[in-house]
């Protein structure tokens, strides 16, 4: 056991770290998942506890669970992890509520609970489906579970938004094999002195999860972190009460790698309202390329073509000042309607020309370099026909204009970005 | 349970109302293309379009590292169409990739290397 502890803290100080991780691997926090997968070739690691601290006269259970997460291709990502379950009564109650989980003292082996795997399809960065399989894995003397598998599936539906953060709605359904009836009273007469009769509600249904939830930021290194799963027992023999789960906490980052989730639990029964139980979740995380990170990354990491461009784009030459100047008036795409903007501007220049009626002016259409010259040179002349027209509208004398289209050949920015080619799409008012 | 379908599917559209849009395009080939001086070798890129401060961006992707951000020219139409459209234009001047969102037409335009 010490050696697969070693083995899992030696590869998690070899390998670059991660951004977010479910108990179950899979992207998403505590039981909660996101729709995004890990990118293709990128993997993630996380170890955390789940503490449940009942009521007392009631188990204790400590959940430690390992989980590991891996890009398969950008939209499809394995997920899986062990855990190990611990019961920590300090009181030591030997039949109370959960027979099944050991005591602490017997054991860090004896407590392993399950290995779950999991499969993670997005279909876009807002949807995903998820399928798995939960199989038990203890030994059976002491075991939670007979050696039936659960297996199960979940919708998932995520927005994200890198300078805010995360939300999440999932709905999963599970086939718990873990128990039935027989496996149960087998379980009983070979393990506890007291042999007790079952109840229905001892025996594990099918189970239908709600959960919602996200991650909100706060600031460049903390995020407000919070989650709500409620589940329903689908046997309605078993008289199982429905759960209802919260965590919430926050989120640290360390470095550009390193997590840790910090979140208070609070475990809430609906059907009779009592036997509520509260703990806390930790888990530590890491990532190959963290998420919210991403934006920092553009500017970090270079572009993959190293070819440089011969004949580099010449820098915008910058505006000659004049004493009388005018401003460029911008157009939408592919559009020689004047916005407001525009004709704000105008305006300014309607009185600049009432104030120099001496002044002639030439008006110059522009435009950038997509579509045909032909048509960027009829597109310009509109533009220029445009400004001529509201020019005029505000009392300015039309003998006093000329127009004249350059289409696509004088751009005044790099054609190369649409963060520069859109001041491409002008008019100008010139002295003559 | 009926009562746990129409929460769940309230707080869908409640999400997407709230959220900005976000749309996964796929991978995608590129021809080598040219953006703000720098030559992109041509091959395949992840596109995922995101909604930023009313604006959109394709940003581009290569074994999972963002490469570029290319601001979306949006143009407003009266038609609709499903799907992406990937396309050389005519002149081999650019390569467009573009769809339809709320009753707009969202391009982004990739000047190719000559």
């Amino acid at each position: 056991m010490k050696k697969f502890i070693l083995f899992i803290l030696v590869i998690l100080l070899i390998s670059p770290l991660v951004l977010i991780s479910s108990e179950y691997g899979n992207s998403g926090l505590f039981k909660l998942f996101y729709a995004n997968s890990i990118m293709k070739g990128n993997y993630q690691f996380s170890l955390g506890l789940d503490n449940i601290d009942r009521q007392k006269q009631d188990t204790d259970i400590n959940d430690f669970y390992i989980s590991f997460g891996y890009g398969l291709t950008d939209n499809l990502e394995i997920g899986g992890r062990i855990n190990f379950l611990r019961r920590v009564d300090p009181d030591n109650l030997k039949d109370s509520y959960y027979n099944g989980t050991p005591y602490a003292h017997e054991g860090f082996y004896q407590g392993v609970g399950y290995a779950d795997f999991g499969l993670k399809f997005s279909l876009s960065d807002n949807f995903a489906v998820r399928g798995f399989i939960s199989m038990p894995m203890s030994d059976k003397d002491v075991a939670v579970t007979t050696t039936k598998p659960a297996f199960g599936g979940n919708l998932i539906v995520s927005t994200k938004k890198s300078k805010t953060g995360i939300f999440s709605v999932n709905l999963g359904y599970t086939f718990n094999g873990r128990l039935n009836k027989t496996d149960y009273i087998n379980y009983m007469q070979k393990n506890l002195t007291t042999f007790v009769v079952p109840t229905a509600s001892d025996i594990l249904t099918d189970e239908f999860t709600f959960a919602a939830g996200g991650q909100y930021r706060l600031s460049n290194r903390v995020y407000l972190i919070g989650t709500a799963l409620y589940t329903k027992y689908m046997n309605s023999e078993a008289n199982q009460e429905d759960c209802f789960d919260v965590w919430a906490g926050f989120q640290f980052l360390l470095n550009k790698n390193w997590k840790i989730n910090i979140a208070y639990k609070k475990n809430l029964l609906f059907t009779d309202g009592l036997a509520t139980s509260q703990g806390g979740a930790v888990s530590i995380v890491y990532n190959s390329v963290p998420e919210a990170i991403k934006e920092k990354v553009v500017k970090e990491v270079k572009p993959i073509p190293v070819i440089k461009e011969e004949k580099e784009t010449p820098p915008p030459p910058k505006p000659v000042v004049k004493p009388l100047s005018f401003e460029d008036t911008y157009f939408a795409f592919d559009s020689y309607e004047l916005t407001e903007e525009a004709k704000t501007i105008l305006l300014k220049e309607v009185k600049d020309l009432k104030a120099h009626p001496e002044l002639n002016v030439v008006i110059e259409g522009h435009t950038c370099n997509i579509g045909t010259n032909a048509y960027n040179l009829a597109l310009g002349e509109k533009r220029a026909q445009a400004v001529k027209d509201f020019l005029i509208s505000n009392g300015i004398e039309p003998a006093r204009f000329q127009t004249i289209s350059y289409g696509e050949e004088n751009p005044k920015y790099d054609n190369t970005t649409e963060e520069t080619r859109r001041f491409n799409r002008r008019a100008y008012i010139k002295k003559r | 349970m009926k009562k746990i379908i129409i929460v769940f599917i309230t707080i869908v559209v409640l999400t997407f109302f709230l959220f900005s849009y976000e749309r996964n395009i796929g991978n995608v080939y590129f021809p080598s293309f040219v953006h703000k001086g720098q030559v992109y070798k041509a091959g395949r890129y992840k596109v995922k379009v995101n909604e930023e401060n009313g604006n959109y961006y394709f940003s581009l992707f290569k074994k999972g590292n963002l490469v570029l951000k290319e601001l979306a020219v949006v143009k407003p139409v009266k038609y609709s169409f499903k799907g992406v459209k990937k396309q050389v234009l005519k002149g081999k001047e650019y390569f467009r990739i573009s769809f339809y969102h709320n009753n707009n037409l969202v391009m982004g335009y990739f000047y190719l290397k000559k």
